[in-house]
């Protein structure tokens, strides 16, 4: 077999291994409820929730005492079909579930500031980690001017860190079953909407 | 050659690999990264470092993988294609991989199973359920103490506003510190709505917990109208703090709020988080139970792989480092088995391999030499056997110069040896080597030779010599037979050499040379007298000349012309003795022997018209030296002879032929007629003086041809003609011929 084909041969199973898209993941959880609302300041409100987070890795991870992480994007983008779409704006949350053991009470934080909020039961905890509201997104008037706008929200559980840089040695190893596809909602043209 | 062109190959392809290995570690790298780094939350310049790394060994492997299972390939191409060493370098990889991967295999299952029950084992169901029980105990304890200091802090919330407090902060104090000393509590304070400490109470057998304010986050909960409950550690030590609101009894606003503090003697707070922290690293460790697993499981994996791949490798180069000299070696056998004696094997061990190729180059030098010696006595023996054939031709040279014919024959009578002369003399012709001489030779010579052979047997001389006659080619020779027997140093018998000498012309010579003196002297002794009879006779008539008128005198003119008659008859013969006897010396001039014949030949031709002329030239005759009137002459002579042989014959036919032999460098002038021809006895003697079988000749003709022809050095010979007559033959050298 000759240099050249051995070579091919590597790359095509190498991208059948490696380069699959990560689209190949539970798909258990999805972007629900997505709701646009006019903000105090004349900007754009989100209100979403995420269905399909409460899995056997997450209550493991609970119980096991270390956090679950959720990051949301939202972001606007304006879709072009040749060029990659422009990202008109974006918005990350970050919201962090933690279980006290000894108390056997929850909490969730959100990274971007204000107070924990602790929570007694578990379904309760995890509906307050599931539930955005009033996310600014962007100003109002930017809709319209830059044409049709695409409002892309996702939501993705942290991956679960190994201790030692454990996690690079395995990154194959994956502890991370909560991830939604990008869920797309056109924007309306018109800033009319309702408070 | 084959090492330069493999090398060759590898510099052409090495910067393809390596670029195509490059390209293809980059990508895994990032496709890893971006599927896997990011979620990491790490750095990326580390998580990037940590995927190279980790790719690079992974390639690392790889390419040895790919390097054995080429080598693996290319070891079954080689058996398939009957290489030599293949049989044996299959042997040796098996081998190895057999002690090698049979133990590795058996080590790696083991170790890994022992590995995979050790860390289950950690996590068996026993240990989490007492963990388990453990942080139940745990919770339950602090459930117990987070609900007696709420429960004091809301008794006490409830009670200051029954008690009308805290307008009264001295009983409201004396209150709090007999709740505090009665309920076994470290502290007690109350805060304001406004955050505000209105009172604090200590327990004087605690120690002193560091006062509640309104930033502590239970105190933050109950005046917002919260129980809530937390722990605290203060350098003092551990206190269950909890804090209740102090309700005010008709809006249902917080007024304040009570915050008691439990004391948690010694350790206890450590052991309950121990308690916990040991259950949650439990279930901790129980998520990595297959990471752990495998961090483990996997090192021991690739030191698996890597002993079974290094001893496929060190398989194949040590059976390198055997079949290639064997390979090598055979190589170059055939090399030298092809004749190239001056390849030298340079395959460097210090083994015993190496002592193979040592030896085999020992081998080849000496080869070498021993090929130069026998090429030198190759050398040797050609140029002896050039020498030796040298002398043979020489031999045969000297053989074939030589007039006498020489004969040898070994010990058992076979020829062995034999020159033209004796050829030509015997008859024969090279046919006869190698054959017994008795088959080869003429039955008279045979006799001869044989006779002599017995009678020099029974002497005790080892040489004879004995004249002979015989009848040779169809003419009668006389031959002086000349016998040696060869002996070596020893004594041993060779053979015999027989010369023979031809003394024919030699007899003829002087029988020519004794009739010339005959002729000589009877020339000498007739002549005188006969001028005196012719002279007389005439005197007698010339005196008596009346009488030869008379009737008597008839007599006397008869008898006187009778003489005179008669004595120029004698006078005609005594000229003809006298011109054999006294040859005129010859005069050579550069002489065209086809003009000569011409000439002589057109004299003939219309004296007799019944007879056709058929006259042959050979072209481009080389000139010869010679005397053409003698030539003429004896070609007249040589006419005369052959037209009188045809003299009463129909069909008459004379031939006169030229042609030249380059071998011999003769001038051949052949002359021959259909006449009766000759009987052996009369062609014996044909050249004898005063020998003729026409009427009335002298016998002098042919004696004066030969006479010619020998003055000329050369040769004349008369053979029968086919079908009938007889053939002269002149054989006449060029100059500077020897004949």
């Amino acid at each position: 077999m000759g240099l050249r084909r051995t070579l091919a041969l590597a790359f095509a199973l190498f991208f059948l291994l490696f380069a699959a898209p990560g689209e190949g993941r539970s798909r258990q959880a999805s972007i629900e409820g997505v709701n646009l609302r006019r903000g105090h300041q004349s900007d754009l409100l989100v209100d979403f929730r995420v269905e399909g987070i409460r899995t056997r890795r997450v209550l493991e991870t609970l119980d096991s005492g270390l956090p679950v992480r959720f990051t949301y994007w939202v972001r606007v983008v304006r879709p072009r079909d040749v060029l990659r779409d422009e990202v008109v704006a974006e918005v990350q949350l970050v919201r962090v579930l933690e279980k006290d053991n000894l108390k056997n009470r929850f909490r969730v934080v959100s990274e971007e500031g204000g107070e924990g909020e602790d929570v007694g039961t578990l379904d309760a905890a995890l509906q307050t980690m599931a539930r955005v509201e009033g996310v600014s997104v962007l100003p109002l008037e930017v809709l319209g001017s830059r044409g049709p706008l695409v409002l892309r929200i996702k939501a993705q559980l942290q991956k679960f860190r190994l201790p030692f840089h454990l996690h690079y040695l395995f990154a194959f190893v994956s502890y991370w079953d909560v991830e939604t596809p990008w869920t797309d909602v056109p924007l309306p043209a018109s800033p009319n909407l309702v408070p | 050659m084959k090492g330069v062109a493999k090398a060759g190959r590898l510099l052409r392809r090495g910067p393809v690999l390596l670029t195509g290995l490059f390209v293809l570690w980059v990508g895994l790298t990032l496709t890893q990264w971006r599927l896997f780094g990011q979620m990491q939350g790490g750095r990326l310049l580390e998580a990037l470092a940590v995927f190279g790394l980790v790719n690079l060994n992974i390639l690392l492997l790889l390419l040895l993988l790919f390097l054995t299972l080429r080598n693996l390939a290319k070891l079954a191409f080689e058996r398939r294609r009957g290489v030599l060493g293949a049989k044996l370098k299959t042997k040796l990889v098996l081998a190895f991989l057999a002690m090698t991967v049979i133990p590795t295999a058996l080590l790696y299952l083991t170790s890994a199973g022992f590995l995979a029950r050790s860390i289950d084992s950690w996590f068996s169901s026993r240990v989490e359920g007492a963990l388990r029980q453990a942080l139940e105990v745990a919770r339950a304890y602090y459930g117990v103490e987070e609900e007696r200091v709420l429960h004091y802090a809301r008794q006490l919330a409830e009670a200051l506003p029954r008690e009308g407090l805290p307008g009264d902060l001295a009983g409201m104090e004396s209150l709090l510190l007999s709740r505090a000393v009665e309920d076994q509590l470290g502290a007690v304070t109350v805060i304001s709505a406004s955050g505000e400490v209105l009172s604090v109470v200590a327990n004087p057998h605690f120690p002193l917990p560091d006062l509640a304010g309104a930033e502590s986050p239970e105190v933050r909960q109950a005046l917002a109208g919260r129980e809530a409950a937390g722990l605290g550690r203060f350098s003092s030590g551990d206190f269950l703090r909890g804090a209740a609101p102090i309700w005010d009894g008709a809006g249902g606003t917080v007024w304040g709020a009570v915050v008691v503090d439990g004391y948690m003697p010694g350790r206890t707070l450590d052991r309950l988080e121990e308690i916990t922290a040991g259950f949650e690293e439990y279930r901790q460790l129980e998520v990595l139970k297959a990471p752990i697993k495998a961090s483990y499981i996997l090192p021991l994996l690739l030191v698996a792989l890597l002993i079974v791949f290094a001893a496929t490798w060190f398989g194949f180069y040590l059976a390198r480092g055997i079949t290639g000299p064997i390979q090598a070696l055979a190589e170059a056998t055939q090399r030298v088995a092809g004749g190239d004696l001056d390849f030298q094997l340079d395959v460097a061990s210090g083994d015993e391999v190496g002592t193979l190729v040592d030896s085999f180059n020992r081998m080849t030098r000496d080869l070498r030499a021993s090929k130069a010696q026998v090429e030198d006595a190759q050398a040797t023996l050609h140029r002896a056997n050039e020498e030796l054939e040298g002398r043979r031709r020489y031999m045969e040279t000297v053989l074939g110069r030589v007039a006498a014919g020489v004969l040898s024959a070994d010990r058992n009578g076979v020829v062995t040896t034999l020159n033209a002369a004796a050829r030509e003399m015997l008859g024969v012709g090279e046919e006869v080597l190698g054959r017994p001489y008795r088959e080869a030779l003429e039955p008279a010579v045979e006799a001869v030779v044989t006779g002599l052979l017995r009678e020099l047997g029974s002497s005790r001389q080892d040489a004879m010599q004995r004249q002979v006659s015989a009848e040779l080619g169809g003419q009668r020779r006389s031959l002086l037979i000349h016998l040696t027997r060869l002996r070596d140093e020893g004594g041993e018998l060779l053979g015999t050499v027989a010369v023979f000498d031809d003394l024919t012309e030699l007899v003829r010579a002087q029988r020519a040379q004794a009739w010339q003196e005959v002729a000589r002297r009877i020339a000498h002794e007739i002549k005188n007298p006969l001028t005196p009879i012719q002279l007389s006779a005439q005197r007698l008539r010339r005196r008596y000349a009346e009488l030869l008128e008379s009737a008597d005198g008839e007599v006397l003119d008869q008898a006187t012309r009778t003489i005179v008659a008669q004595v120029d008859g004698l006078k005609k013969l005594v000229d003809e003795f006298s011109r054999f006897a006294k040859m005129p010396e010859s005069r050579p001039v550069p002489a065209d022997v086809n003009r000569l014949v011409e000439e002589v030949a057109g004299l003939y031709r219309p004296a007799h018209g019944q007879i056709q002329f058929d006259v042959r030239l050979a072209p481009q005759l080389p000139i010869l030296e010679a005397d053409p009137e003698q030539l003429k002459r004896a070609l007249v002579n040589l006419l005369d002879n052959a037209v009188a042989a045809l003299e009463g014959t129909e069909h008459g036919r004379i031939e006169v032929l030229t042609g030249f032999e380059p071998a011999r460098q003769v001038v051949q002038v052949v002359v021959a007629d259909n006449g009766p021809g000759l009987d052996p006895q009369a062609r014996e003697r044909l050249f004898e003086p005063y020998f003729s079988t026409k009427k009335g000749g002298t016998g002098l003709g042919l004696a004066i041809v030969k006479s010619i022809v020998a003055d000329h050095r050369g040769y004349v010979r008369a053979v029968d003609n086919h079908p009938q007559g007889t053939r002269f033959v002149l054989e006449l050298p060029l100059p500077g011929v020897n004949p």
